[in-house]
């Protein structure tokens, strides 16, 4: 296990080298060639200001890159985080419901609809939402992340927390503004992790409910639904959780055509910006972000989920041995 | 299926909880601005955007331009007296008048003339400690205005005089403008014992009516009410300028409300805003021109044939029609017809392809030639979508063999590859600041703008130059008229820049906003704006 859980650190530090070198070669290429740097030098100096927490500073602003990254990473964070409550509320009971169908009508619908759900461009199906919600019915606003009207100190960077925590008489009313804020993104944000939730959960509860130990539950009498709630979903989960962890970057990069579509100040929308303004430093200390959450949260999800389910642990030793 | 009942049912509740903050919204104006602003000085800058932003919300001048008749009117300076010889100026500061307190300054004491020293001498003084702070002044040094004062002098705390090497018509204007806003000495001289001279042009302090609460840079501005206002505090708390660079999403946030007023709608938006009764819109004929420039030290354009041969492919009516949706006129010279400097006789070209052909076969260019076209990608009054404008003028000078790279840029980084002079040709403009004929031409023509990257067309013509002095040393309107007109005839001759639309200045509120006016020049301001 100790072996296991070694050999993925290992990838996760190699796959991180890679990347600042990655970084660094862009860097190099762009800015660094004309002063005549010998670019191991550079590197090894490049990456003692990585490890110091220098990111450099913000051409366009003036910012320290890392300043800019706690501002915008938690708001991307935040619209991850609900999307992908929406996709687990959503997906189980959906899901479930497919694999208790399975091979009839509600089963084929469902399975259709995650293949629309899918294949639906994000920017698309943003802008048709804020046409309907925001212009036609006038519910929710277009974008942002808060009405500018609250004047909210930040203290986690988390919006929905921040207002909560803030000192001010209209605590409440900016909650709930920051809430009717968030819906629309991040229902446009879960259409992908939901769908691939829909179909996990589909796919493991069909697999598990074909093993003997459920068609002993059936015998004993129990009703399918019963059975499936009780022994399936349990079983089905280890199968289809460790998805979700995949599901993190395809995320993350809807979350930047999400954050562009509705004015979200994540760092997808900052990102954007630093290349229209040609700000190298933001652009590599944005990319550099982005990619260690990726691969440390994937990473991460594949340990705990061996962890946690010692089927996955079972696989594993079987190619050991 | 089911997110979609969720989601009905929680905004329905939600949007009853909403009404809760009237009396914030109420004392709140949101106002969706096209553009971040580059610093918080104005005296920095030449960019409409910045202006907007900073000079009348923060700032006040020694004198103000009265909107009806374009006359100097008191601001900072409650008197002035001219010497008989127009050498001297001598201006009485009005009392009492309080700077901003902050986060980052508490003021000590009122305006008194020491700040007036410390602006003028920061920006004619090389010796001046906060001289070279900032890059250079856009505006000032392409009036010359180093050259024009000789000496600023203090004669007791409310008395300034300003002297002169040489009379000029303009200086009052100059003064008045959106540039010459008035900072804080005692700020000054507190950041530099602090040894972080530059923050005064980041953190802000001034007289104005806002001071400045908190900027996210891209995102906002928050400004707060300066209680102690010289004119009386204004009705509004709080001033947000919600940077919302596309006019659409501008549009879509006047539309729900979560903006009170929107700058800069484009012509096309226009029939849905006249048609919403929530709606209102202010139009204003303004001084502006937008212009090809084209980059008259570098070939083929130094080559009159050749700027004459664009010039004669390319159609206004065009332009005017797809860009500008027919709001506005199509410019035959450089200064607007509401100028008192407009030139009658000059027209445009009439559009003539086959003579455009056999110029540039004269200058050895039949088979045409490549070109970058550089174009900013944000919206200015006076040009609201500089590619659309681009992609025209690139399919009109396809027609010749001109084979035009379209090159969209960030206000940033086109001011700061302007400055380095390597432009073929680039689409721009100018809004007036003041009704004076001097600061367009000045601006956008002469030598000294050149080093100050307003003059993208890099030409210099010293009988040009010599018409603007001329008509600066003469107080009288005829002979000045005279002087603008030989110049525009000299601009008509030689070509170094097209102009091409003078706009008409557009802006968009919801009914409840009161007494916004949009001002004819400079930056917009919202001292006197409540709501209902």
């Amino acid at each position: 296990m100790l072996n296991y859980i070694l050999r993925r650190f290992n990838l996760l530090v190699t796959t991180l080298l890679v990347l600042t070198l990655l970084a660094y070669v862009l860097e190099y290429n762009l800015l660094a060639k004309g002063a005549g740097d010998d670019f191991w030098n550079g590197y090894l100096a490049f990456m003692r200001q990585l490890l110091q927490g220098n990111f450099g500073i913000s051409s366009a602003t003036g910012m320290p890159v890392l300043e800019a990254l706690n501002q915008y990473f938690p708001a991307t964070l935040e619209l991850c985080l609900a999307a992908f409550i929406i996709s687990l509320l959503v997906g189980i009971p959906v899901g479930t419901l497919a694999a208790l169908r399975q091979g009839r009508w509600q089963d084929t619908l469902i399975l259709s609809g995650t293949l629309l759900g899918y294949s639906i461009p994000v920017f698309w199906l943003g802008l048709l939402l804020v046409m309907f919600f925001s212009l036609n019915l006038g519910w929710l606003p277009v974008s942002g992340q808060l009405s500018l009207l609250y004047d909210i100190p930040p203290v986690t960077g988390f919006m929905l927390i921040d207002t909560l925590l803030a000192d001010r008489d209209y605590r409440v009313s900016a909650f709930l503004d920051a809430l009717r804020h968030l819906i629309l993104p991040a229902l446009v944000l879960s259409i992908v992790p939901t769908t691939e939730m829909i179909r996990q959960i589909r796919n493991a509860l069909v697999e598990v409910l074909k093993q003997n130990y459920i068609r002993a539950a059936l015998t004993k009498g129990l009703s399918k639904t019963q059975v499936a709630l009780r022994h399936g979903l349990r079983n089905a989960f280890p199968l289809a959780v460790p998805t979700l962890g995949l599901q993190l970057g395809p995320v993350l990069t809807s979350a930047m055509m999400t954050e562009i579509v509705f004015d979200w100040p994540g760092l997808g929308r900052w990102l954007l910006t630093s290349i229209a303004q040609q700000d190298y430093m933001a652009i590599r200390g944005g990319t550099l972000a982005i990619a260690t959450f990726t691969v440390t949260a994937s990473v991460l999800t594949d340990i705990v989920s061996t962890l946690i389910y010692p089927t996955r642990r079972k696989a594993f030793y079987v190619k050991q041995g | 299926m089911r997110s979609w009942l969720h989601c009905l049912l929680l905004t329905t509740l939600l949007s009853g909880c909403d009404t809760g903050n009237t009396q914030l919204a109420q004392q709140s104006l949101l106002y969706c601005a096209e553009g971040a602003p580059l610093t918080f000085n104005p005296q920095l800058v030449t960019s409409s955007v910045t202006l907007d932003a900073t000079a009348h919300q923060l700032y006040d001048r020694l004198l103000d331009l009265d909107l009806d008749n374009l006359q100097p009117i008191p601001a900072l300076a409650s008197a002035w007296q001219r010497s008989p010889d127009g050498l001297s100026y001598r201006f009485t500061l009005r009392q009492n008048v309080a700077f901003h307190q902050t986060d980052w300054f508490n003021p000590g004491r009122k305006l008194t003339t020491e700040d007036v020293l410390f602006t003028f001498k920061r920006l004619t003084d090389p010796r001046h400690p906060y001289h070279d702070i900032g890059g250079g002044y856009p505006y000032f040094g392409s009036i010359g205005l180093a050259g024009l004062i000789k000496d600023v002098r203090a004669l007791d705390d409310y008395q300034v005089v300003f002297e002169l090497t040489r009379p000029d018509a303009s200086f009052l204007t100059y003064l008045a403008t959106d540039y010459a806003v008035i900072l804080s000495a005692e700020y000054g001289q507190q950041l530099l014992a602090r040894g972080t001279p530059e923050q005064l042009d980041q953190q802000p302090v001034g007289t104005g009516p806002f001071k400045l609460s908190q900027y996210r840079s891209d995102e906002y501005i928050r400004y707060l009410r300066h209680p102690d206002y010289w004119q009386g505090s204004p009705r509004l708390e709080q001033l947000v300028f919600d940077i919302t660079p596309q006019s659409s999403k501008r549009l879509a946030k006047l539309l729900t409300g979560e903006c009170d007023v929107m700058a800069y709608p484009s012509a096309s938006q226009l029939p849905v805003i006249e048609e919403d009764p929530a709606l209102r819109l202010n139009q204003e004929t303004s001084m502006n021109v937008a212009l090809l420039s084209l980059n008259t030290e570098k070939p083929p354009f130094d080559d009159i044939r050749v700027r004459k041969a664009i010039g004669l492919a390319l159609s206004r009516q065009d332009i005017l029609h797809a860009v500008y949706f027919d709001v506005g006129s199509m410019a035959e010279a450089v200064l607007p017809p509401v100028s008192w400097g407009h030139h009658p006789n000059l027209l445009a070209p009439i559009p003539d392809l086959a003579r455009a052909q056999w110029l540039l076969e004269q200058a050895g260019l039949a088979e045409g030639f490549d070109m970058e076209l550089w174009v900013s990608a944000a919206a200015h009054s006076f040009n609201p979508d500089g590619v659309k404008t681009g992609q025209l003028i690139q399919s009109q000078l396809s027609e010749l063999g001109i084979r035009v790279r379209l090159v969209p840029l960030e206000e940033q980084v086109m001011r700061s590859r302007l400055a380095e002079g390597d432009q073929d040709a680039v689409l721009t403009g100018w809004d007036a600041d003041s009704p004076d004929p001097d600061n367009m031409l000045r601006n956008l023509l002469s030598c000294q703008a050149i080093q100050a990257g307003t003059n993208t067309s890099r030409w210099c013509q010293p009988i040009f130059e010599q018409r603007l002095d001329l008509a600066l040393q003469t107080p009288l309107l005829a002979e000045r008229i005279a002087f603008y007109r030989q110049a525009q005839q000299l601009v008509h001759q030689e070509v170094p820049v097209i102009p091409l639309i003078h706009s008409l200045k557009l802006q968009a509120y919801r009914r409840q906003v009161q007494d916004l006016r949009l001002p004819p020049f400079g930056g917009v301001d919202f001292h006197l704006v409540h709501k209902e």
